[in-house]
């Protein structure tokens, strides 16, 4: 199910959100949970209840393990050591993305290296593989660290499967957010919560279907549709592509963030306004903001710690190797590697900049870390090296294009504007009052929903969001 | 509380009225509303207006004169003759370069001869094609009518039962012989009509309309004429008057549509001939279906009157009828054809 769709926002959420305070004001706290999990699969199984098993196979497997692993810490298992166990819960979930999301990509490779002809399996990537693994591959960290204990599988399935954060993230601690709901004060509905919740919803739905959906029109049509492009024509596809990307991302972000808080529970944020970044450190801190956090401290800091000796230099190799992985972390295709080597050296570099405390321009700093980013989005977004080259190669062509859609001119200029502007997190900290919030949240909803309805009209469908590929 | 609704009323207000402007501005513009109710057709367009037409093929500026009638690319010269030109949408045309329409494209050919006056409107048939020839023509000065027939098509339009109720007004006639017909005015506008009316200079009347279309069709599954692209509305029509066997119900009413669609045709005949006997009326005919040409073709014959049959013209002098993919109207190239067939054949002299 989608969150821009009618029978999420009509149907599902209202009920989910009804019934689990019913439940919880009636003192039924398990029922609740339970209802919240039921909601929760009922949610995934939607997209296509084929891949139902395959989660819950992932729940069990890896709760059992995380058991195995407390149990060993209280002494009571003693066949496995506690390292092999998080092996062995390691290697499951690597595996089951690795099968599911890499093996045409394996295959393919090992076809063309050896010229042999070993036939593609053609698997659908199960909806969600990508973020429900990482958050348990987490939790199994967690537990083996001793930093995290569940041994309730209710908790642990809302944990993995609550429906906010499920699909696409953000990617959350266990810690994080199983504390919130132990807590009393949570189970009660929450004026505050609720209002701020639907603001946060309304803002992320319109970034999506009115913004995102709009730039993915000329984004599509440069990308997909069109065979060759003039220089206006390759900016405007890139930059189209550019805030799609974002618009469609924080825009799923905004709306779980805000469908959570429903519930009394918040989320982290996933991005700080990128765009204003002033270099590709920077960006990271701000982009994908989980997804960073993790990679850090169960990629980067493992990698680094293998190291005998720190150096700056096997820092900078293990920073590329993991953006490396980042890269590959989107799917198995070589542009996705390709992006993640070219943010790996970004990164490189700007750490050599800032040791060497050369000081730049903060506008030219800015210039060239919004143009790299663009840059490698166009390399992200295509299908192959010849897609991205048709796109690329007309940006720096210098000839001028006799006709220029100024729509797409006066839609590109206002948004290079409103990315220096506050963002949906800065938004909701300022002081405004409930009518103001009132007047915005109704004005987003019913202009969204507009536009939904227009979208569902013409594509006799709802758009989907971006990383659901992912 | 009333503060509330005061606020979620601004609210949706402002919601409103940027989503008109994000219409306007962005890829997914529809266009506005090019005709208004017109108590004697039912529909006519709206006078000394332009604006675009929209689909997912084509961007096409269109424009109609003081008397909304297809703009010429040239001045009138009452010196020479007038040429009327009567069809449906196929004819009317806004989704090609107004240089183009055949009215244009005819001017072209004829360097001046004539006066081309397209009164084409889009939904006619023959029978509403009859009452704008009366209501909004002026033979004083005509030589020529020229009558698009779109045949499959146009038997569909001469239904006279009210057929769709959330389309516009229209004006229908229903014959007993050839010679004796009621004409059944158009509806009294609906509140629907009135509305449409109000908001039809603005995007959200296409989106509105659309979007209960849609929900008519793919919620309650009611498929209904009015929403059929002219695509799938020909290959419905076509299978429909190409069923052999057909239901005693059907084949009344298609046996009622060919005699709606001869009688307005030998009205028409009459009309003009009672106007001026030099008038001459002559029909351009489109059809794929060889039995229905052939009905058709024996008529006209026995009424004396000129036609031609423009796929096979266009064939013979190897020059391509083509439609536009997304809805099926014809192309710009299709009417610069058109004009070149007309003159090469000597339809007009």
């Amino acid at each position: 199910m989608l969150f821009n769709s009618y029978e999420f926002i009509f149907v599902l959420l209202p009920i989910s959100f009804f019934v689990y305070f019913y439940l919880n004001s009636k003192r039924l706290t398990t029922a609740a949970k339970a209802w919240l999990v039921f909601t929760s699969l009922f949610f995934y199984s939607w997209w296509n209840i084929m891949y139902l098993p395959l989660i819950l196979i992932s729940i069990l497997f890896n709760y059992t393990i995380t058991n195995m692993m407390i149990e060993y810490d209280e002494s009571k298992g003693k066949y496995f050591s506690k390292k092999s166990l998080l092996q062995v819960g390691l290697l499951f979930n690597v595996g089951l993305l690795v099968y599911f999301k890499y093996m045409d990509f394996f295959i393919s490779n090992t076809n063309i290296v050896f010229n042999s002809n070993i036939e593609l399996l053609h698997l659908a990537l199960p909806l969600a593989i990508s973020f429900f693994t990482l958050q348990q591959i987490t939790f199994l960290i967690d537990s083996y660290e001793g930093l995290a204990k569940e041994k309730n599988f209710l908790d642990y399935t809302i944990f993995v499967t609550f429906f906010p954060q499920l699909i696409t993230g953000p990617i959350v601690h266990h810690k994080e957010m199983m504390l919130q709901f132990s807590d009393i004060k949570n189970k009660v509905k929450n004026y505050k919560n609720i209002t701020l919740g639907l603001f946060i919803f309304s803002i992320g739905l319109f970034k999506k279907v009115v913004v995102a959906d709009t730039f993915a029109v000329w984004a599509n049509n440069g990308f997909d549709v069109a065979t060759t492009l003039n220089v206006f024509e390759a900016w405007v596809t890139s930059l189209s592509y550019t805030f799609q990307l974002y618009y469609d991302f924080s825009g799923y972000t905004d709306m779980a963030i805000g469908a959570a808080l429903l519930f009394n529970i918040r989320l982290p944020i996933n991005f700080n306004s990128p765009f204003k970044a002033t270099g590709i450190i920077d960006f990271w801190q701000r982009w994908h903001i989980t997804l960073t956090n993790f990679i850090g401290t169960y990629v980067y800091t493992p990698i680094v710690r293998s190291f005998n000796k720190i150096t700056f230099n096997k820092t900078m190799f293990a920073t590329l190797v993991t953006f490396l992985i980042v890269g590959l972390w989107h799917g198995g295709s070589w542009m996705f590697v390709i992006f993640g080597a070219l943010h790996g050296i970004g990164l490189i570099t700007n750490h050599f900049w800032k040791r060497r405390k050369i000081k730049m321009n903060r506008v030219l700093a800015w210039l060239i870390t919004f143009n790299f980013v663009n840059i490698t989005f166009v390399i992200f977004r295509a299908k192959d090296w010849n897609s991205a080259v048709k796109i690329l190669e007309p940006m720096f062509s210098l000839d001028v294009p006799v006709e220029i859609n100024s729509i797409q001119l006066i839609y590109i200029c206002l948004f290079l504007v409103i990315i220096f502007f506050k963002n949906s997190n800065e938004i909701i900290k300022l002081k405004l009052t409930k009518n103001i919030v009132l007047l915005i949240t109704v004005f987003l909803l019913i202009t969204s929903m507009l536009q939904l309805t227009n979208m569902v009209f013409l594509l006799n469908k709802v758009p989907e969001f971006i990383y659901y590929n992912f | 509380m009333f503060k509330k609704i005061i606020i979620i009323f601004i609210s949706s207000l402002l919601a409103i009225v940027f989503f008109e402007f994000f219409l306007k501005y962005s890829p997914y513009e529809y266009g506005i509303v090019p005709v208004e109710y017109h108590k004697k057709i039912g529909i006519w367009h709206k006078k000394e207006f332009e604006s675009y037409k929209i689909s997912e093929c084509y961007k096409t500026k269109y424009m109609f004169d003081e008397q909304g009638v297809t703009k010429n690319i040239y001045d009138y010269d009452s010196t020479k003759k007038d040429v009327i030109i009567l069809g449906d949408s196929l004819v009317e045309a806004i989704m090609v370069k107004n240089e183009n329409i055949i009215n244009n494209s005819l001017a072209k050919e004829f360097i001046g001869n004539y006066n081309f006056l397209n009164y084409a409107l889009s939904s006619s048939g023959p029978t509403q094609e009859y009452i704008t020839l009366i209501e909004e023509a002026k033979l004083d000065n005509a030589k020529y009518v020229i009558q698009f027939i779109d045949l499959e098509g146009d038997i569909q339009d001469v239904d006279s039962r009210d057929l769709n109720s959330l389309g516009r007004p229209k004006v229908r006639m229903r014959f007993d012989s050839l010679n004796k017909f009621t004409v059944i005015p158009p509806r009294e506008p609906t509140l629907y009509d009135i509305f449409g009316d109000l908001i039809g200079d603005y995007q959200i009347y296409f989106f509105i309309r659309s979007s209960i279309y849609h929900f008519r069709d793919n919620i309650l599954s009611k498929p209904t004429k009015g929403v059929l692209t002219r695509k799938e509305q020909r290959i419905l029509d076509r299978n429909i008057t190409l069923e052999k066997v057909l239901s005693i119900e059907e084949q009344k009413v298609l046996n009622q549509n060919w005699l709606n669609l001869k009688g307005a045709i030998f009205q028409t005949n009459k009309y003009i001939k009672s106007n001026s006997s030099d008038i001459k009326y002559k029909l351009i005919v489109t059809s794929e279906n060889q039995k229905n040409k052939m009905i058709l073709k024996r008529f006209l014959d026995e009424q004396n009157i000129e036609f031609l049959f423009l796929i096979e013209a266009a064939n013979s002098m190897n020059l391509q009828i083509k439609y536009f993919e997304c809805d099926n109207h014809w192309t710009d190239e299709t009417h610069i054809n058109i004009a070149k067939i007309v003159k090469k054949t000597r339809f007009i002299n």
